[in-house]
């Protein structure tokens, strides 16, 4: 196999930290997630182009901050003013903003080798992002992201879920390793289930 | 051993359960809920350690945060901790302390020898003594003061607990829990603020806890009690005990420490010793209180001398009598207080008040109760040496100046009460430009600078009913402005005893004939002595006087000795105190560990690092790394017992003869898109590149506004719109930034973007004479000839089935190519070259090898793009266009830059062919000249040239130009060398550059 994901040799499955006595519920699910089409999306400044007549995968782009126009497949994370970034489990969709964003206007850069995504799940996630990033996460809302630091690491946060709480943390994959083993040490207070 | 001083029928500890602890190696015993204070003074112990200077004996001043000296070394699962207050550290199973300060036991010590020449030792001695003879101080009187200095012992082992940090956000956050900090909390909770109320201590409810009060017909405890309850079941409340809020920062930022498993033997495995909070408050209400402020007479540091307020909570909170024979001495109402517990519960005490005949509602009852009473009395000094066995007692005169004769009263413990000091510490710390108020004779905050509120005790409030009214009244207008909710929650109503005024009297002269130490602060041994000669010394400024003296310094901030140091500077100036002003108040408040400081930024997250996505293979090879910034490089690969020296020089020599592979992932690399981006870089890079093909790359130099090298590269055209920049690693992200600053601020008519793609891709660098022929082999469908690939070519192909771009650019100097592949690919990708490499004797080769290939080759690198060459000095100038504008173009007129003698990088050999010349060293044209011997440039980068095998050095000198054939010397001081050297070439090896073209 040519393709090794950035946490392939670091991730581990199993149960880890303060997690005796507790049931699943209780438990941090954390997981390497890869594979992902990972496209930054940028319109340019003298573009005149209406996003609001564009449709990728049957999502618009919203230029509304911090927002997410997502589906099952496919999310596009607001990354700044006229700036997006999508992830979607489905390759082709690379195809299609090809096809709709015309080079004139906008500068698509395929970033999909470029992170490391970790996902948390459980109600105690937000605890581990307060533990490493000064953002305010008491009020970040199921399908919101931001763009901020997580130990001296740079991390683009994508909020999933809020029953129980569900995120999707991108880093630069070189980080990997060291983002990897900072969010797990955070969840040992809490227990946590590798999976 | 017996708790004789512990009541039967009184206090909050649990007494079912029964703690053994150890203080000096005796066993003891304490309940659950005592703090090592209570359960040592419940045990009869008032001895607890020795002071800074002159090694007094010290006991318990205060009970809580105010204690300024009893200081132990804390023993807790086979970990010690220095600097821990008796009266704060909670008592656990298995707890041990000792004494600090002290040798060989705190009853007897040898440092008490500075008592006896206390005369010799007053404010400024160390400063004026150990000023000679000079050679004394790093051999005798630094070593000395080291070890008698400190309070305690830190551990050289290795902290094993955790620590952590939170980010947190709210409303309202609520420093303090007394009466104050409840109201406001919950009157802000109910009008539904996020709130979040922290407490120092275990126990919520601050002086409610001691007062005799009445609040909605419930006691000041029960009420505190139900309050709390009530908060505690609220989602947008966070209440929390054993938090200390020490620092107020800017934008309503405050940091707390919270203690999570201090007063446990041992912290649950994974979960923290300390959290550390940086909470970011909309408004922030300080209900910190206010610290009982000490009288000041002789011997008043003597164990058994403490505040009244201490005795009262030692008495209340911990059934622990303070002492037997009570003396309580005080100017103002509140030592009645405690003289009145002291009879309820059995213990006669004796009351000497200043004032001549005050009349309050506390006082009478006092009478009521038949205690003792001597108007217009003081304590002329405290008698007895580890512990009060008396008291010195006079009559005072309505003046103050004058003592009557001079008594003996027999007395176990003497406590003090000189009125109150509102805590303003953390209101200062915001920048509340804080107020004298004459009626306290203390500070209180005044205008507030960011969204603070003080309340309470803290702001000069004492009484509870109109502190409780501010309070509600507080909380309720601060949440409404936040949430515009209007659910308010009425004051309850309050009964309590009216106090009269307090006596402003805080010192007690000395009688005639006698010198006895009056000390203002008890941690650092201040006395009243000290302050006078600093002043008679010339000190001015309160905050000289403080360093002069170290009044008010130190852990314990000068907590009960500030007021006093100022009321006693403001009398020997014959100023009034807002004149003399308060020193800064710092944070933190109270001491915090340097492991909730740190967090968990130790080991290896110390700092992160950056891997490459070949790392794996480059460990399992026997790479040795080294830290590129924080990128992570294979330095040399080593082979048995090789040293870096042998280790590089093969893989060097392996590229000049063979093939080498290196990794270059860690290179910046930038996407440029847009219909400007050629306009970017024309910009940007001194040369011209509006007319770049597609499918080529070229060299580029980028400089700051002032002219200086920022940084070089390759820049390559993918298509009509889109540039594929690379840039050094260590200066990737500030070149990122650089594009990104000049298009949006700058120049925000270019429609370009830019993103780093240093992570989407992997990349390898095949260098050597043998790169072409393993190049065709990794990829048979391409023309790597020449002519199919020439120098500064660019092709994307495919790699076994996998996407590849190729660049044929050099950093070595050789023959040699780029192939970059998408990170998910980068190990096949490495592995494949490997693989099919063997034919051609591929080795791979590290950083140190990759540094000598480009030495001699006289490419230059970060060592002389070190932020002060200029284009010329590194031979740039044909890069430089006179046609064009760019970046830095109008700075590399200024005269020192067009001088003809500037500087110029240059080849350095030295001239046995044998001695390696240090990085650093300086080149001088007379090694004997006297110093300073005139620089004329310094060596900047060194290698053993594997092509001459000899050393062989880049320097920048002066006048380089003509300077090629010279005889120099290479200084280094550091290594003590002094080398005769030949300027050459930089270009020492192919100097056409025929090999990167061949």
């Amino acid at each position: 196999m040519s393709s090794i994901s950035a946490l392939k040799n670091k991730h581990t499955k199993g149960l880890f930290g303060d997690h005796e006595g507790k049931n699943d519920n209780e438990l941090l699910k954390v997981s390497e997630l890869s594979d992902f089409l990972i496209i930054q999306i940028v319109k340019y400044k003298s573009s005149l182009t209406a996003i609001e007549n564009i449709k990728i995968d049957n999502l618009s782009l919203k230029n509304e901050t911090l927002n997410i126009s997502c589906n099952a497949n496919t999310r596009i994370l607001w990354n700044g003013p006229n700036n997006w970034l999508l992830v979607s489990l489905k390759k082709e969709v690379l195809n299609e903003i090809n096809e709709k964003l015309v080079e004139a206007d906008f500068a698509i850069t395929n970033v999909s080798h470029s992170r490391a995504i970790i996902q948390i799940e459980g109600k105690n996630t937000k605890e581990i992002l307060k533990k490493g990033c000064p953002f305010n996460f008491n009020e970040l809302k199921k399908d919101t992201c931001l763009n901020s630091t997580y130990n001296g690491m740079s991390v683009t946060i994508d909020m999933l879920d809020d029953n129980p709480d569900k995120v999707r943390i991108f880093t630069l994959r070189s980080f990997g390793e060291s983002f990897y083993h900072s969010i797990t040490d955070a969840c040992l207070e809490f227990g946590y289930k590798g999976v | 051993m017996t708790q004789n001083y512990r009541l039967d029928n009184i206090g909050l500890i649990n007494r079912d359960k029964k703690i053994s602890f150890k203080f000096n190696g005796v066993t003891y015993f304490g309940y659950e809920g005592d703090t090592l204070a209570s359960a040592l003074l419940a045990n009869g112990v008032h001895l607890i350690g020795r002071s800074f200077k002159y090694h007094r004996p010290r006991g318990f001043f205060g009970a809580g945060v105010d204690e300024p000296y009893a200081i132990v070394q804390l023993y807790r699962n086979n970990e010690t901790e220095p600097n821990v207050k008796a009266t704060e550290q909670e008592l656990f199973e298995g707890l041990e302390a000792t004494s600090v300060n002290c040798w060989p036991s705190v009853n007897f010590d040898i440092g008490a020898i500075n008592n006896l020449l206390k005369i010799f030792l007053p404010a400024g001695f160390y400063y004026k003594t150990f000023m000679w003879p000079k050679s004394f101080w790093y051999k005798v009187y630094e070593p000395f003061i080291r070890k008698a200095a400190g309070l305690g012992v830190a551990s050289i082992e290795h902290d094993k607990e955790r620590y952590e940090h939170k980010y947190e956000y709210c409303d309202l956050l609520i420093a303090g829990s007394g009466p104050s900090g409840l109201a406001s909390a919950y009157a802000a909770a109910k009008n539904g603020a996020r709130v979040i109320l922290a407490e120092d201590k275990p126990r919520f409810g601050g002086t409610l806890l001691t007062s005799e009060v009445n609040i909605g017909n419930q006691t000041g405890k029960e009420w505190a009690e139900n309050i709390i309850s009530e908060l505690k079941e609220m989602p947008n409340v966070i209440v929390k005990n054993r938090s200390q809020v020490f620092g107020y920062y800017d934008h309503n930022m405050l940091v707390m420490s919270e203690k999570l498993s201090d007063h446990l033997p041992k912290t649950k495995k994974y979960n923290p010793k300390q959290r550390l909070w940086y909470i970011r408050a909309k408004e922030v209400l300080i209900s910190s209180g206010s610290i009982e402020r000490p009288l000041v007479f002789g011997n008043n540091d003597t164990p058994g001398v403490m505040l009244s307020s201490a005795a009262k909570e030692y008495l209340k909170v911990y059934g622990v009598l303070v002492g037997k024979k009570p003396l309580i001495f005080t100017n103002n109402d509140s030592g009645y207080e405690t003289a009145i517990e002291f009879k309820k519960n059995g213990v006669d005490p004796i009351i000497l008040d200043t004032r001549k005949e005050p009349k309050s509602e506390i006082i009478d009852e006092a009478k009521k109760l038949d205690i003792q009473i001597k108007f217009s009395y003081v304590v002329v000094a405290a008698k007895g040496y580890k512990k009060v066995k008396s008291a010195e007692v006079a009559k005072i005169s309505d003046n103050k100046n004058e003592l009557g004769t001079v008594e003996n009263i027999n007395c176990d413990c003497i406590c003090v009460s000189g009125f109150w000091t509102p805590t303003i510490h953390l209101a200062s710390q915001s920048g509340n430009k804080t107020t004298f108020n004459k009626d306290i004779d203390a500070f209180v905050p005044g205008l507030s600078k960011q969204n603070e509120t003080t309340l309470g005790a803290a702001n000069g409030t004492f009484t509870l009913e109109e502190t409780l009214k501010k309070s509600f009244e507080s909380g309720y207008e601060l949440s409404k402005k936040i949430t515009n909710n209007d659910n308010k929650t009425s004051s309850p109503t309050v009964m309590e005893k009216k106090s009269t005024t307090h006596d402003k009297f805080w010192c007690v002269p000395l009688p005639k004939g006698k010198t006895y130490k009056r000390f203002l602060d008890f941690q650092n041994d201040v006395a009243v002595s000290d302050v006078e000669i600093a002043l008679k010394e010339g000190y001015r400024s309160i905050e000289h006087v403080k360093r002069y003296t170290t009044l008010g310094m130190a852990t314990d901030q000068g907590k009960t000795s500030n007021l006093n140091g100022l009321q006693l500077v403001s009398n020997i100036e014959n100023k009034i105190v807002p004149e003399v002003g308060h020193t800064t108040f710092r944070p933190p408040y109270t001491p915090v560990t340097i492991g909730a400081i740190v967090g968990r930024e130790i080991g290896k997250h110390s700092k992160p690092t950056r891997k490459s996505p070949m790392h794996s293979w480059h460990e399992k090879n026997n790479a040795v790394f080294v830290d590129a910034g924080i990128w992570v490089r294979p330095r040399y690969y080593k082979i048995g017992e090789e040293t870096l020296f042998e280790g590089s020089k093969r893989e060097a020599k392996n590229v000049r003869t063979n093939v080498g592979v290196c990794d270059v992932t860690t290179l910046g690399k930038i996407d440029i898109k847009g219909p400007d981006a050629a306009e970017l870089l024309n910009r940007v890079y001194t040369n011209a590149w509006l007319k770049l093909p597609i499918g080529k790359a070229r060299y580029g130099v980028m400089l700051r506004e002032d002219g200086i090298v920022m940084d070089d590269g390759t820049t390559t055209r993918i298509s009509e719109n889109h540039y594929h920049m690379t840039t050094t690693t260590a200066q990737a992200a500030n070149i990122l930034s650089h594009l990104e600053y000049y298009l949006q601020l700058v120049w925000p008519e270019l429609n370009v973007n830019v993103v780093s793609t240093t992570e989407q891709w992997a990349g390898a660098a095949i260098a050597g004479p043998k790169s072409r022929n393993l190049l065709q082999k990794l990829f048979p469908n391409i023309d790597a000839s020449n002519e199919g690939l020439p120098f500064m070519g660019y092709l994307e192909t495919d790699l076994f089935g996998v996407h590849a771009r190729i660049f044929r650019i050099s950093f070595s100097g050789e023959l040699a190519y780029e192939v970059n592949v998408e990170s998910d690919n980068g190990n096949f990708m490495w592995e494949k070259i490997m693989e099919v490499g063997q034919e051609f004797k591929i080795q791979p080769y590290g950083t140190e090898a990759l540094s000598t290939l480009r030495i001699e080759m006289g490419h230059i690198a970060g060592s002389e793009l070190d932020g002060r060459t200029i284009p010329y000095d590194n031979s740039l100038e044909g890069l430089v266009s006179k046609k064009k504008d760019f970046i830095g173009k109008r700075s590399l007129d200024r005269k020192a830059f067009i001088a003809e003698d500037r500087q110029k990088v240059v080849g350095v050999v030295p001239i046995d062919k044998k001695t390696s010349i240090p990085e650093g060293s300086h080149l001088v044209k007379d090694a004997m000249a006297p110093i300073p011997n005139p620089k004329l440039g310094y060596i900047s980068a060194s290698c053993w040239s594997v092509e001459y095998d000899n050393p062989f050095s880049l320097g920048i000198l002066k006048d380089g130009k003509n300077m090629i054939g010279q005889k120099l010397f290479a200084m280094s001081p550091l290594k003590n060398k002094t080398i005769p050297v030949e300027i050459v070439s930089s270009h020492y090896v192919d100097p056409k550059g025929e090999r990167v073209r061949s």
